[in-house]
């Protein structure tokens, strides 16, 4: 049955009793985004394996409509990378969004952009690991738009450098990433201030204002592979990484009473610029100190972007993705699990 | 910037394009046939020492997300009730052609004969997928039906020997029903693993190979179960068949 096939046989199906907007009628409206084809050919061809092929990427302004119709989600970190996406998204499925990040510039352009989309948006400025904005990111979303339904705590860092401040490595040395023993207390301390404090703190203040409304609700917190697993050259990431999925545990418990739904989601190397930041870092602490172990290298590649032609890193869209589904009501079921959003990463 | 400033802001600022775009959306969210609603409900009668308690709401069972799956085939195993059921009719509801397949005829043909009745595309093939030659079948009808498949939930499974709408005699059924491994009975065992681990590789071998046939790629589900991961009382052959679904 082809597609006029289907639009024909509506009325018999509607006849029939279907209640609401009939499958076929819903996806008759021209606006339903198209996701595109599952894999692309490799360009050129391999010429040992033809069949290669590399897994799709959708378009980054892909969304379930009407998903969020209503509702409204803060998003920390909303400057760039997923943080951005995922506000862009949640915006378009209906959400209104309170985005947070401590650039403050950024974070204003990429709320004012949302917003001048016909988007409901706001922008809060400030550190997530200052309790003042995380109390201020839910005053607003309150007094905006009456209340808080889903909270994305997505800000974080791989080191101990303002995110906002300019490469400069020799300046940098004592904030950035190395190995314990060689490791500074203000890299740690700044990790750890800005990925556990700060995920404590959000879901401090979330959760308050969720429990006051008595509707439930759900949270995602951004982890990592290094949540998961080991990850060569920053302990201190992948031990905070390790703590962001300790309270995701620990808040999946204590809230479910609630109705209230808590997961992380833990991906490997995606396209964003805290990414970037960091093998930028790597290259100018390997140029400064010699070969050396370094960061990543006893497994780079995740299966996904091994069997890539271009080796490409996850998607922001792919992430938000994963981040918007278990926001929704969609997800009822899921609580307290570490998701690997990681091409595979940890399936070996 | 309430709703209407930025409404007002849209037209001085972005021009055009931008109101096209936003258009676009909200011109989709209202396509969108089943709304989502709450996240939780309070309790009913509410809990007198924690007032607060709520519950997770359910997803509506005919919630989807309209075209997510235009043009694309699916094989669902397992399709005449519970999970399969469900996943036949949302995946034909977002678009997709798909194939049920179960051993269950009347039940799995109903279910299919429901999808179509709400003008979808879905085809059933009657048979168990621990026999390799259901496997093939449900594959070349999908070819033969649709042009070929993008993907499977290969869902079909069993918790023990029984036929699944086999009425409850558990004296008689002893030796074919779940128990521990000292108890267990030969019938149990093997049915156990013909469904669950021989079922899943013969219905994953014909899937691949036309994926691999067609080279545009695709996505396979395979259903498992908390014994897949972690151990589960009495029922030994399960646990060891889905840790073998997730190899």
């Amino acid at each position: 049955m082809n597609r006029r096939d289907i639009l024909s046989g509506i009325g018999g199906a509607a006849a029939a009793g279907v209640a609401g907007v009939s499958p076929a009628a819903a996806q008759e409206g021209a606006a339903i985004p198209d996701i595109g084809p599952y894999a692309e050919p490799w360009d050129p061809v391999d010429p040992e394996i033809p069949a290669r092929r590399n897994v799709a990427e959708f378009p980054e302004d892909y969304f379930t409509p009407g998903r969020f119709a209503g509702k409204t989600v803060v998003v920390t970190g909303c400057a760039r990378g997923m943080g951005r996406g995922a506000a862009f998204r949640l915006a378009r499925e209906g959400a209104n969004v309170v985005g947070v990040d401590w650039l403050e510039e950024q974070g204003r352009a990429t709320m004012e952009e949302i917003a001048a989309h016909g988007f409901a948006a706001r922008f809060v400025p400030g550190d997530v690991a200052d309790d003042a904005t995380c109390a201020r990111m839910v005053a607003v979303a309150v007094e905006a738009f009456g209340g808080v339904d889903a909270a994305l705590n997505n800000a974080g860092v791989m080191d101990g450098v303002f995110s906002g401040a300019p490469i400069d490595y020799a300046a940098q040395k004592d904030l950035v990433f190395a190995p314990i023993h060689e490791a500074t207390e203000a890299y740690w301390d700044n990790v750890f201030r800005t990925n556990v404090k700060g995920v404590f703190l959000s879901m401090r203040h979330e959760l308050r204002r969720m429990l006051a409304q008595g509707r439930g609700g759900a949270i995602v917190n951004v982890g990592s592979i290094a949540g998961l697993t080991g990850l060569a050259g920053n302990p201190a990431y992948v031990a905070s990484k390790h703590a962001v999925n300790g309270m995701t545990r620990n808040a999946a418990i204590d809230y479910a009473p609630y109705g209230i739904r808590v997961n992380s989601v833990n991906m490997a190397a995606t396209d964003t610029p805290m990414v970037a930041r960091a093998g930028a870092l790597v290259a100018a602490q390997n140029a400064a100190s010699g070969p050396n172990p370094g960061m990543g290298r006893i497994k780079t590649q995740s299966i996904l972007a091994y069997a890539d032609q271009n080796h490409r890193a996850a998607t922001v869209a792919e992430q938000v993705s994963m981040m918007a589904y278990l926001l929704s009501p969609e997800s009822g079921n899921m609580t307290g699990a570490t998701f690997s959003t990681d091409g595979g990463w940890t399936a070996f | 910037m309430d709703r209407r400033d930025m409404l007002k802001s849209l037209s001085a600022a972005a021009g055009a394009a931008v109101a096209a775009r936003a258009a676009d959306a909200q011109q989709a969210n209202a396509a969108a046939g089943v709304e989502l609603e709450n996240f939780a409900f309070p309790w009913d009668p509410q809990d007198p020492e924690i007032p607060g308690r709520q519950n997770v709401a359910r997803v509506p069972d005919d919630y989807f997300i309209p075209g997510r799956f235009a043009g694309k085939t699916f094989v669902v195993t397992g399709s005449a009730r519970g999970m399969g059921a469900n996943a036949a009719r949302r995946l034909a509801r977002e678009g997709a052609n798909v194939v049920g397949v179960d051993i269950l005829e009347e039940l799995g043909a109903q279910t299919v004969d429901a999808i179509r009745a709400e003008g979808l595309n879905a085809t059933f093939v009657a048979g168990d997928i621990s026999q390799d030659a259901v496997c093939a079948e449900m594959v070349r009808v999908a070819v033969e039906t649709y042009g070929g498949i993008d993907g499977a939930i290969n869902n079909a499974g069993v918790m023990d020997a029984l036929f699944p709408d086999e009425p409850i005699d558990y004296v008689s059924q002893k030796d074919r029903l779940m128990a521990r491994i000292d108890e267990a009975g030969d019938a149990y065992w093997r049915r156990v693993i013909e469904v669950n681990v021989n079922g899943t590789f013969y219905s994953l071998r014909h899937e691949l190979r036309q994926l691999m046939k067609q080279q545009r790629g695709g996505s396979i589900v395979n259903v498992a179960s908390v014994a897949g991961i972690r151990g589960f009382g009495g029922t030994p052959p399960y646990v060891a068949s889905k840790t073998r679904s997730r190899a």
